[in-house]
């Protein structure tokens, strides 16, 4: 799961950025819990558990200092109208992922992509794994047994032991110790 | 990959791989070893000869299976040998990692990003937790028995006393996770040099683990089933 944290933004921006989340199906899996913060302080005292930080123009400004050394992992809302030219306005002037406020779907989910992208961001991710895959692994972090997740997820023992293989091939991870763990800090349990 | 007799030059089989340092120094031997051969060096210092080619062989040479171990291989050299593999573990493998983690963590908390080092931290005190469960088990109830000298009935008592000396594969399995958490998934800010040093000590204790799971599988497995 991804953790994303928006600050600074009103109501509509933040029912577009949701929207454009859920057409992006390869990350709705994933991107479950999107926190809106009110207050800056709220906003600083849970961002070691975020993700991703989007931010209205006015908060970036005001706490620089907090949003520079984070700025692969930040994605900054512009108020303003895109200009014409717009190749070289994909970042503003201190390197941070903008969109403006005139910004279509399609350049939102560009941007939103390529902030996932972001080997800082991808190793939460973890989208090698399938929905099923995880909830296996979710499962298995859970202490319960082959035989009981196979009746949880109405499926066979034999599917889940294949699941099992695969979550260990991809993640290179053998031991159940070792898969809770991962699970756990990936925010599956 | 060589399989070495009592011909071959010792310091030939350590400058193949210098790891096997570790197992020679197991038997007293230590550097400076000349040219001497393994017959000669095994006669100076009163060394099992077929006990030490069992063990260097098997360490060095995953496709190695010694023959006609029964009656051939002296079982308390071996388990002297074992004792030391032990305490090497628990004296200087793990608080090795355990130094480097703790150096690791500290240097890395001060960093602004959050990273998973602490749980990785926890996972290895899981692991090292339970290769000391290990080295108890060995030390104060198999091999004693095995000498003859505490519960002799303790081969046939199996589960009850705890994992068989020869059965330690989930500890090993456990080690490469935790070194594939640092190689694949470690995430965060984190000092480099640290990072590679712990690595470093854990590949160093996993394939010491390995090698040595493998001398009890072929050769102390075939004397406890006698």
């Amino acid at each position: 799961m991804s953790r994303i944290g928006v600050i600074g933004l009103s109501s509509l921006e933040v029912m577009g950025i949701k929207g454009t989340l859920v057409n992006m199906p390869e990350y709705t899996s994933i991107t479950t819990e999107i926190t809106v913060f009110e207050h800056y302080q709220d906003f600083q005292q849970n961002a070691d558990k975020l993700d991703l930080f989007i931010v209205g123009l006015p908060v970036f400004v005001s706490n620089i200092e907090f949003f520079m050394p984070r700025k692969a992992r930040t994605l900054l809302i512009n108020p303003e109208i895109k200009p014409s030219c717009s190749e070289k306005e994909e970042k503003n002037n201190s390197g941070v992922r903008q969109i403006f406020r005139n910004a279509t779907e399609e350049e939102i989910s560009v941007m939103l992509r390529s902030l996932f992208s972001e080997p800082e961001v991808k190793g939460n991710v973890s989208g090698d794994l399938s929905i099923r895959e995880k909830e296996v692994l979710t499962e298995l972090a859970r202490g319960k047994t082959n035989k009981e997740i196979a009746d949880i997820l109405s499926i066979s023992v034999n599917t889940v032991i294949t699941h099992r293989k695969n979550i260990s091939v991809k993640l290179g991870i053998k031991s159940v110790s070792g898969l809770s763990l991962y699970a756990l800090m990936n925010g599956l349990i | 990959m060589p399989v070495y007799n009592r011909d071959s030059k010792l310091s030939d089989v350590i400058l193949y791989d210098p790891s096997v340092i570790q197992v020679v120094n197991r038997f007293g031997i230590f550097l400076g070893v000349g040219d001497s051969t393994i017959r000669s060096i095994c006669e100076e210092y009163g060394i099992d000869e077929p006990l030490f080619l069992s063990i260097v062989n098997t360490y060095l040479n995953r496709n190695y299976f010694p023959e006609g171990i029964a009656g051939r291989v002296n079982l308390r050299g071996l388990l002297d040998y074992l004792e030391k593999t032990d305490y090497y573990y628990s004296r200087i493998l793990l608080p090795n990692v355990e130094r480097h983690f703790t150096l690791l963590i500290s240097k890395s908390v001060a960093s602004e990003e959050p990273s998973n080092l602490q749980l990785l931290q926890r996972f290895f005190m899981e692991v090292k937790s339970e290769l000391l469960d290990v080295i108890d088990n060995d030390l104060r109830n198999w091999f004693p028995a095995l000498r003859g000298e505490g519960d002799k009935t303790i081969r046939n008592k199996g589960s009850e006393v705890g994992r068989k000396p020869y059965d330690n594969y989930v500890l090993e399995e456990k080690i490469s996770d935790l070194i594939n958490f640092f190689v694949i998934h470690l995430r965060g800010k984190y000092d480099h040099n640290l990072c590679v040093a712990v690595v470093s000590a854990l590949v160093t204790l996993e394939k010491d683990i390995q090698q040595n799971n493998r001398i009890r599988d072929r050769i102390l497995k075939p004397l406890c089933q006698e």
